[in-house]
C-alpha cells in the first residue's frame, strides 16, 4: 500500500506497476499461494500412494508418512535437538565470518586499485578451487569439532562475499564521490554515504547466493568428520539404511535454508527499500 | 574569483599525446552567470575538473579567489550531466547531504531544506525516492542539492542536456529564478547556443581541440529574463547568429576529426 502512495504523477515506469495493482494483489497472491500448496500436497500424496500401492520401493525413497513419523522420533528422542542447533551455529557463524571478511577483503580491493591488480591470479586461483577439497585439511588444522565445519563455511562464504563487494565497490559511480568530496566530505564520509550504500545492492548479491553454501560447509564438514549435526544425522542414516531418516535430515536442511533465505531477504528488503518501486 | 591563466592539459591514451585545452585564459567574476560553449571534445568540462581541483593543469595556472587552486575546491558546488541522486536516499536526505556533511545542526538543517524544496517545487516529493521522480524533477532535486550549501561558485557541466525541449525550457525558467534571488555566481557548460545565450552574462566561446578562448561575448539583454519570450528578439536572434558564426567552422573540424 506504500507503494501506491509513494508515486507521484508522472513518475517513471509507475503506469505500469498502478496497471498492475488495479488487480487486487492480496487476493492474487492468495490465489498463488494456493495453487502452490496443493501441487505440494498432490506430489506428497502421489509419492505415499505410489509406495503404499507397490509402484515405488521404499528402499530408495522412503515415503512421507514414514518421513515425518522419523522426525517426530526425533523430536521425542532429543536428536533434534542434539544435532540441529550444532548445524545452525555453524553455518551462522561461518556466514558471519566469511561476509565479514570477505567483505572487508572485497572493499579493500575495490577501494585501492593497485591492491587488485597485485593480488588478482592468487585470488582467481584459490577461488577456482573446489572450497570442500579443502575440508581434510582443515580438519587436520582444527580437528574434528565445530571449528572447522565453521572455518570451511566462512571459506566457501568469503569468496561470494569478496566478489560481489569488490564489483559493487570499484562500480561506485567516480562522479558521485566527486561530487561528495566537492561538498567537504572526507574519506570516512565518503565510504559511509556513497561507497557502501551504492555498493549494497552488489554485496546482497552475494550474501543471497552464500546461504545455500553456508549450509554445504557445515553438511560437508560434518559428514566428513562428526558425531553431531545434520550432516552426521544423514551420514548415520544411510548407514543404517534408514531412507526415512536421510530424507528427514534432508526435510530439516531445507527448513534451516528456507529460514536463513527468508532472514537474508528481509534484511534486503529493509536497507534497499528504495528499490520497492522499481521491482 | 576564478581565473584561468594560460591554463593546457594534456591526456595520454595509450602512445598518443592528447592536447585537451591549450593556453586557455578568462576569468569569471563573482555574481556572473557566465556560460562555456564549444564543440564536442573542446575540453570544456576539462575545465570544471580543473578548477574543482578534480585534475591539474599541465601548464598555466587555475587561480580561485586568489590562489592557485592545489586539491579539491571545496568551495565550489558540481552540477554533472547525470544527476547522481543519492539513489538509496529520499529526496529530502539528498538534498541536505552536504548539511551533513558539514554537521549543521538539524534544525537549521532542515529550515534550509524546507526553504529549498518549497523554491524547486519538490515540498511534496520530500519523502520519495529519486527512482519516484520525473527527470525533471530529479533535475530540480539535484540543483536544490547544491544550492543549498551556497557554494560560493556553482559549476554546471551540461545539467539540462538530456531532457526533452519542454522541460529544458522550464528549468531555464526555474534556474532564472532562482538565481535572480540568489545571485550565485554561476559557471556553466553547455553545447546549447540558445541555452547559453537566455541564461548567461557572458559567454566564452572555445574552438575545437585543443580549446582555446576564441571569442568572449557579453549578454547584455535585460534581466529578469522570460527564456520563451526572450528568444523571439531581434537581440537574441543577433547574439545567437555571432556566436553561431564563431562556433561553425570548429564544430565542422571537430566532426571531421
Amino acid at each position: 500500500m506504500t507503494e501506491t502512495s509513494a508515486m507521484p504523477l508522472g513518475g517513471r515506469k509507475n503506469q505500469d506497476a498502478l496497471l498492475e495493482q488495479r488487480i487486487d494483489p492480496v487476493r492474487a497472491r492468495l490465489t498463488l499461494i494456493a495453487k502452490r500448496l496443493i501441487l505440494f500436497a498432490a506430489l506428497l500424496a502421489l509419492w505415499e500412494a505410489g509406495v503404499r500401492y507397490g509402484w515405488i520401493d521404499p528402499y530408495f525413497t522412503s515415503q512421507p508418512s514414514m518421513i515425518w513419523q522419523r522426525l517426530q522420533e526425533w523430536a521425542v528422542g532429543g536428536q533434534l535437538v542434539q544435532h540441529v542447533p550444532i548445524t545452525i551455529i555453524e553455518a551462522v557463524l561461518g556466514f558471519i565470518a566469511g561476509t565479514i571478511v570477505g567483505g572487508i577483503t572485497g572493499f579493500i580491493f575495490g577501494w585501492f586499485e593497485k591492491v587488485a591488480d597485485l593480488l588478482e591470479p592468487f585470488i582467481i586461483a584459490f577461488y577456482s578451487l573446489p572450497k570442500v577439497a579443502l575440508a581434510p585439511l582443515f580438519i587436520l588444522w582444527f580437528g574434528i569439532g565445530i571449528e572447522t565445519k565453521i572455518i570451511l563455511t566462512a571459506t566457501i562464504v568469503f569468496f561470494l562475499v569478496f566478489f560481489n563487494t569488490f564489483t559493487g565497490v570499484r562500480d561506485t559511480s567516480r562522479e558521485l564521490v566527486d561530487i561528495v568530496r566537492l561538498m567537504g566530505a572526507g574519506p570516512a564520509q565518503v565510504v559511509w554515504r556513497v561507497v557502501l550504500p551504492s555498493a549494497l545492492t552488489a554485496i546482497f548479491v552475494g550474501l543471497r547466493v552464500s546461504v545455500p553454501y553456508a549450509l554445504i560447509g557445515a553438511v560437508v564438514g560434518e559428514m566428513m568428520a562428526s558425531n553431531r549435526g545434520i550432516g552426521f544425522l544423514l551420514t548415520n542414516s544411510t548407514g543404517q539404511f534408514d531412507t526415512a531418516g536421510a530424507f528427514a535430515a534432508l526435510v530439516l536442511l531445507v527448513i534451516i535454508s528456507t529460514a536463513f533465505n527468508g532472514a537474508i531477504l528481509a534484511a534486503e528488503k529493509y536497507l534497499l527499500r528504495w528499490k520497492k518501486t522499481q521491482r | 574569483m576564478l581565473e584561468y591563466r594560460g591554463v593546457g592539459k594534456k591526456f595520454y591514451k595509450r602512445d598518443s599525446e592528447i592536447v585537451a585545452l591549450r593556453n586557455v585564459s578568462f576569468r569569471i567574476d563573482e555574481g556572473k552567470f557566465v556560460s562555456v560553449v564549444g564543440p564536442s571534445g573542446c575540453g570544456k568540462s576539462t575545465l570544471l575538473n580543473l578548477s574543482a581541483g578534480l585534475s591539474k593543469p599541465s601548464s598555466g595556472e587555475v587561480i580561485y579567489g586568489g590562489e592557485p587552486v592545489t586539491g579539491i575546491n571545496t568551495r565550489v558546488g558540481y552540477i554533472t550531466q547525470r544527476d547522481n541522486l543519492l539513489e538509496w536516499s529520499t529526496v529530502y536526505d539528498n538534498i541536505v547531504i552536504a548539511l551533513r556533511i558539514r554537521r549543521m545542526p538539524r534544525a537549521r538543517q532542515k529550515e534550509l531544506a524546507d526553504y529549498y524544496l518549497d523554491l524547486m517545487g519538490l515540498k511534496d516529493f520530500a519523502k520519495h525516492y529519486p527512482m519516484e521522480l520525473s527527470g525533471g524533477m530529479r533535475k530540480r532535486a539535484a540543483l536544490a542539492r547544491t544550492l543549498i550549501y551556497s557554494p560560493e561558485l556553482v559549476m554546471m557541466d551540461e545539467p539540462f542536456s538530456a531532457l526533452d525541449a519542454h522541460v529544458k525550457m522550464m528549468m531555464h525558467e526555474e534556474l532564472l529564478r532562482v538565481w535572480d534571488a540568489d545571485k550565485k555566481t554561476i559557471m556553466f557548460i553547455t553545447h546549447d547556443l540558445t541555452e547559453a545565450i537566455t541564461l548567461s552574462d557572458q559567454v566564452i566561446v572555445l574552438s575545437a581541440r585543443p580549446g582555446t578562448v576564441k571569442a568572449t561575448i557579453d549578454i547584455n539583454l535585460p534581466r529578469p529574463r522570460d527564456p520563451f519570450l526572450l528568444q523571439t528578439t531581434p537581440e537574441f536572434i543577433a547574439l545567437y547568429h555571432q556566436v553561431w558564426e564563431l562556433l561553425r567552422d570548429d564544430i565542422r573540424k571537430s566532426e571531421a576529426a
